[in-house]
């Protein structure tokens, strides 16, 4: 056996596959962005008509992705305990008072809180970290997992005292948008909390589907809503919500959201550009 | 005076209606919806039909033997001489009639308690040949010739 | 010295080739580890190809409406006494029946009924046996929708509210010989004298219907109850049932096995995954499956969401949709939107996947609701031309814990703007074997007397019976067979099954 020979032809084979498998891999990720020049074409189009975008436009539009969820049953009585004190009153099937303060479950994976007055809702502070860390104390006695939320973003409430926080969900790097929760603090106290979390179990790309990149949603679907300004565009995961009957296991596909400088958010289904309410 | 003849029509018409009423029930066992009356038909197989009014009724029919001179057993179409209708209480049979001309049917019925004062209704049947036309007529005899 | 360092020199650069090779192995087999993680069975040049495609045949309303305003029945009769055939549904003389009639039926809805009286059944059964073509819906169907359907011009209602049962007598003896329809709704009959002459259904093409029909010994040749038992005052049988009264008739009828989507089971549902759902949707919705995010509801049901539509598969293969949407009520509600909008649902349900490839759907009835129409529908499963059609009866079909059972194959609810509500079987069915079957009406009759007790106890007032394949939550597994099915004025349900012969 000639091994001499052989081995030159084999490094040779071997050498032409990687650059072949090399090419297929960037052909692969090249084919998941959109190219510069079109992005620099929607923000002119959408000037044009009257939309000012102010942030960069993602060039995604790869496969789409699943996200499982779980549902995580809230302790009920810890939160109540937590928000409310001692001494709370179960007024309906799914509200608890205490006073003036009112906590309502309005599913099995989420709840809103209004009131004021219980000594642990008193933050005593007015900054944005200092609210975080109060909240996270909180969150633990609650058994709340803080830890899958990030700060999202912070509404200007143009009121002196008061400051709004908004986290949403988080997970394997995808924003969750579903789970969120919102603090409003007034006179350095949280005088609203609203809170939705479903637990992430594992995320996996959808065969052969693609989703429709966000330069086409922002040219097609915005451009009836003139006159605002957006400040955001990012991806995520959100779904149909608001169905009749509880739900048990979740699977939901990505999407686009869009927000405008006065807080307000659009999403748009990422597999076929419906607008998701 | 006028009381006692008062009871004793009462007692007399109670007793006549109890026992009438078995006598009456004779005639009331079966109720006949074909035929309806005397019938003139063109085929030779014909449906007897009717309803009966208790849970258990037999039922068998006789035709006028014409060489006997007399009434002989009608079998029905699927072989049954005498035949019971249950709590359905709905039966219908095909005969297949003797005779061209009259044929004279009786209807028998009666329940296990009046087998021996049964219910029996008589018809006469004419079975005229189908009527064909002048043309059909000229046809077959022509078809018959050649 | 310089000879045995170049063996040495080559020695290592062999050893340096052999690692090279095994390098290049090693980073090959890692690349195409990664691009078979990252990609499925396609390329990626092909997945963007595919990935916009939707729907491409647009069939509308206009052009398959005809296909569910259809005679359940339709009976072709010599006279009082004589031939009653039954034309099998779906046959070349079925279609060429209805055709006629609809002629006939486009000039009678243009004039007025030449006379009006009150329905009478003496009447009414007299004529169905002896005049030549009979025509019948399963439900009285209101004039719009008839008219619409046959692409009549709407006109002022004239009396005729509804189109139960037709009667066609060209050349009607008993109405000085001129081409005569009458028309039977809930209330009266109608009767229609035409003066433009038409040149179907006329005796020479019933001729030859009749002598073929005549010669077919698989051909249904039936009486009407008024023909045996019309005298009797005890039992009312409505004058114009029709079936094998007394003698048995030999018929045959398919063995038809129900297939439902896997995975439907009690014990399978609670480990269904992604997959599973994504396959039980691409049968559901063909390529629209993409579009919907899956669920599973604390009662186990399968749930598919859109964004203002939900639909939920039951574990007994009920599937629900609803629309979630917000609904304004600022608009009339009217009767044919309504059913336009139900008959769309369905033309779109038959697009997306082949549940209804083998069955006919049939009105079986309607009613009026506060803000919307209940229209139900039921299912024939189509046999051959030969045989014809067997329709199919739901009979104790439990959906789930705390809802009514299911009565009717589609139930569809709708308002002037869209379907709000539709709970509906997506069964296909398999016509297996042949078997031959023996039956009477009396027989069948007295049989369901002998199984339910109850029927001789009350006055029953029979409204109907036919054969029907009835389909029940177990039969899902096994065959099903035609039975006998006895119908009350208090709806009540009998059902007898067939013997085999």
């Amino acid at each position: 056996m000639d091994w001499k020979r052989a081995k030159i032809i084999l490094i040779l084979v071997f050498t032409i596959l990687n650059i072949v498998l090399a090419f297929a891999w960037y052909k692969n990720i090249k084919v998941e962005q959109v190219s510069q020049q079109t992005i620099t074409n929607t923000g002119l189009i959408m000037a044009k008509n009257g939309i000012n975008v102010e942030c960069p436009i993602p060039k995604y539009k790869g496969k789409d992705y699943i996200l499982q969820y779980e549902e995580s049953p809230l302790n009920k009585s810890k939160i109540a305990d937590v928000l409310l004190g001692k001494g709370y009153v179960k007024s309906g099937n799914d509200t608890y008072t205490k006073d003036t303060n009112k906590l309502v479950f309005t599913s099995d994976s989420g709840f809103e809180y209004t009131g004021t007055g219980e000594n642990s809702v008193k933050v005593y502070t007015d900054s944005k970290d200092g609210i975080n860390a109060k909240f996270k104390v909180l969150a633990s006695k609650m058994n709340l997992p803080f830890d899958e939320f990030k700060q999202d973003y912070y509404p200007d409430t143009k009121k002196v005292n008061e400051k709004l926080l908004i986290y949403k969900g988080f997970y394997k790097g995808y924003e969750v948008f579903d789970n969120f929760i919102e603090i409003q603090v007034i006179n350095k106290e949280i005088c609203g909390l609203k809170y939705q979390y479903k637990k992430p179990i594992n995320i996996t790309a959808r065969r052969d589907i693609n989703v429709i990149p966000v330069y086409q949603i922002l040219i097609t679907k915005m451009t009836k809503y003139q006159g605002i300004d957006i400040c955001n565009v990012d991806m995520g995961f959100k779904g149909y919500t608001g169905v009749d009957k509880e739900t048990k296991t979740l699977y939901e596909g990505l999407s686009w959201r869009i927000r405008n400088t006065d807080g307000k958010e659009f999403y748009f289904n990422a597999r076929n550009g419906e607008e998701i309410k | 005076m006028k009381s006692k003849i008062l009871i004793f029509i009462i007692i007399v018409s109670v007793m006549t209606a109890l026992f009438a009423a078995p006598a009456l029930a004779a005639s009331n066992i079966v109720k006949i919806t074909r035929p309806d009356g005397n019938e003139v038909v063109e085929k030779p197989i014909f449906s007897i039909c009717g309803v009966c009014t208790y849970d258990e009724t037999f039922i068998e029919f006789q035709y006028w033997d014409k060489v006997t001179e007399k009434f002989q057993p009608l079998e029905t179409t699927d072989g049954d001489l005498t035949f019971k209708v249950g709590s359905s209480k709905l039966f219908g049979k095909n005969v297949e009639l003797k005779y061209k001309g009259e044929n004279h049917i009786k209807v028998i019925a009666y329940t296990k308690a009046t087998k021996e004062d049964p219910q029996t209704k008589d018809y006469t049947i004419t079975y005229a040949a189908e009527k064909k036309s002048l043309l059909d007529n000229i046809r077959n005899w022509l078809l018959d010739k050649f | 010295m310089i000879k045995l360092s170049s063996d040495k020199v080559s020695f290592y650069f062999e050893k340096l080739k052999t690692a090279f090779l095994i390098c290049l192995i090693v980073l090959c087999v890692v690349q195409v580890g990664i691009l078979w993680s990252t990609q499925s069975s396609s390329f990626p040049f092909l997945s963007s190809l595919f990935s916009d495609s939707k729907i491409a045949l647009q069939v509308s309303v206009e052009d398959t409406k005809s296909k569910y305003l259809l005679p359940s029945r339709i009976v072709l009769s010599t006279d009082f006494d004589g031939d009653h055939f039954i034309i099998p549904n779906g046959s070349k003389d079925y279609n060429s029946i209805w055709d006629g009639a609809k002629l006939y039926l486009a000039q009678a809805l243009d004039i007025k009924p030449q006379k009006t009286q009150l329905y009478n059944d003496k009447l009414w059964g007299k004529m169905a046996a002896s005049k030549p073509y009979m025509l019948e819906f399963k439900t009285s169907v209101p004039t719009d929708i008839v008219k619409w359907v046959l692409n009549l011009k709407p006109s002022a209602a004239d009396g005729l509210s509804s189109i139960y049962k037709i009667i066609i007598c060209p050349d009607d003896p008993d109405n000085g010989y001129s081409d005569t329809l009458y028309i039977r709704d809930d209330k009266n009959i109608y009767t229609y004298s035409l003066t433009n002459k038409i040149n179907s259904l006329r005796s020479e093409e019933f001729t030859e219907m009749y002598n073929i029909l005549k010669d077919n010994p698989t051909s249904k040749n039936y009486q009407t109850a008024a023909e045996k038992w019309g005298k009797s005052e005890e039992i009312n049988f409505p004058n114009d049932m029709l079936g094998p009264m007394l003698d048995n008739t030999e018929e045959t009828y398919p063995s038809i096995t129900c297939s439902t989507f896997s995975g439907m089971d009690e014990t399978d549902l609670n480990s269904l995954d992604y997959e599973d759902y994504e396959k039980i949707a691409s049968e559901l919705f063909g390529e629209s499956s993409r579009d919907y995010d899956y669920d599973r509801d604390i009662n186990g049901s399968v749930v598919f969401k859109r964004l203002d539509i939900v639909y939920r598969l039951y574990k007994n293969s009920v599937l629900e949709y609803k629309y979630t949407g917000s609904q304004s009520s600022a608009y009339n509600l009217r009767l044919l939107d309504a059913y336009k909008k139900a008959i769309e649902f369905i033309i779109d349900v038959n697009k997306q996947n082949n549940f209804l490839s083998k069955v006919n759907v049939y009105l079986s009835s309607f009613e009026e609701k506060s803000n919307s129409y209940i229209f139900k529908f039921d299912y024939a499963i189509m046999v051959n031309e030969q045989y014809g059609e067997v329709p199919l009866i739901l009979k104790d079909y439990s959906v789930a814990k705390g809802m009514d059972n299911q009565e009717n194959s589609i139930i569809i609810e709708a308002n002037s703007k869209r379907v709000v509500h539709c709970q509906m079987i997506p069964i296909k069915f398999k016509t297996g074997k042949p078997l031959n079957y023996q039956w009477a009406f009396q027989y069948m009759y007295s049989k369901a007397f002998e199984k339910y007790p109850e029927l001789s106890n009350k006055d029953i007032s029979v409204k109907n019976f036919g054969i029907y394949y009835v389909l029940t939550n177990s039969a899902l597994k096994e065959h099903i067979a035609p039975s006998f099915v006895l119908y009350t004025e208090d709806n009540g349900t009998y059902v007898v099954p067939l013997s085999e012969k």
